[in-house]
């Protein structure tokens, strides 16, 4: 076989590959977008966009190695990116309570306040966090990563991830201390 | 003032301190209770987390992604851009003009001579070589030889 007739085939065996991985772990790539944006729409928008750079940079994904946390930090990274423009036209910090205002629905969206509703009160809390705390307490209570592997995935230290989750935490405790109230008690 | 070891109570939540760290707290926790409540509510806090409804994966989100990524595959698929094959074609076309001897000076200079014949003839074997133009150039131009080895293809 000749290397013009071996070369399609070899990218439609990574097409194909890449698109088995995807699959395998889509819904923990869109349940992180949506933590991060905060609503379906921009959810599914960011991980399309992240699948896209995936797929543009597949060829430097180390085989053998978690594709989830490769495709995780490239969206933890697309959505930055993203913020940051939103920061340099709205003047609001990553990191500083009043930054979980990206994840809010547009005012008078219906279907952006019935999104809301749904939520329930925990996931509405943490939608309230800033940023940063609510991706490092979506990968490490929610998804269960080491903090290594959350560390990885939000390009920080250790020592940061530990920091943002703690700060997180008691962030949540403070907006959900009823609930942890009646769940101590036994009333939940 | 006492001091509250407050990063550290969620490693020591998740047990992810060092051993010298998890003694430390463990120490510190003894004698504090606010830091003990911190620690329950912290426990507490990620049961209900981990209890708490996650949000609805659109089932057709992933093909209109896996369509999107194919429609991209497709477009480079044959991986040359049209502008890329008009600026190669360009290129092209200047060096065959560059080739050609500039000076129309007519006589007997024999290097001259050869030069013109030897260009001609690397311009007719070139793949995009203008047969008229190269036919034309060799009759009209006024030098006083032949081009006995081109033959018209």
């Amino acid at each position: 076989m000749t290397k013009a007739q071996t070369q399609p085939d070899a990218r439609a065996g990574t097409a194909n590959q890449f698109a088995t991985l995807l699959r395998e772990h889509w819904d923990r790539a869109y349940r992180f977008a949506y933590h991060l944006a905060g609503n379906a729409q921009e959810a599914e928008d960011l991980v399309q966009q992240a699948s896209l750079e995936a797929f543009a940079a597949f060829g430097r994904f180390q085989r053998g190695s978690r594709f989830d946390h490769w495709l995780m930090r490239i969206l933890h990274n697309s959505f930055i990116d993203g913020a940051r423009r939103a920061k340099r036209k709205r003047f609001v910090s990553l990191e500083e309570p009043g930054v979980g205002a990206l994840a809010a629905p547009a005012s008078g969206d219906p279907a952006a306040g019935l999104e809301t509703a749904l939520d329930g009160p925990v996931l509405q809390a943490v939608k309230a966090l800033p940023l940063e705390f609510r991706a490092a307490v979506f990968l490490v209570d929610l998804e269960g990563y080491a903090y290594e592997e959350a560390a990885a995935v939000m390009h920080c230290p250790v020592g940061t991830v530990r920091s943002r989750l703690h700060r997180g935490r008691l962030a949540l405790r403070e907006a959900l201390g009823d609930y942890i109230d009646a769940a101590r008690r036994g009333d939940l | 003032m006492r001091s509250h070891p407050s990063d550290l109570l969620s490693g020591y939540v998740d047990g992810t301190l060092s051993r010298a760290e998890h003694v430390g707290i463990e120490e510190h926790l003894a004698t504090c209770i606010e830091c003990r409540k911190t620690v329950d509510e912290v426990r507490t806090l990620q049961i209900l987390l981990r209890a708490a409804p996650q949000p609805t994966v659109p089932p057709a989100a992933l093909s209109r992604t896996l369509a999107l990524l194919e429609a991209r595959r497709s477009e480079h698929r044959w991986g040359v851009p049209r502008w890329s094959v008009a600026a190669a074609a360009g290129v092209a076309a200047l060096i065959v003009a560059l080739q050609w001897p500039i000076d129309p000076s007519p006589g007997p200079d024999s290097a001259k001579h050869a030069g013109f014949q030897s260009h001609a003839e690397v311009s007719l074997a070139h793949p995009l070589a203008d047969m008229a133009l190269v036919t034309y150039l060799a009759t009209h131009l006024p030098y006083d030889f032949e081009l006995t080895s081109v033959e018209p293809r």
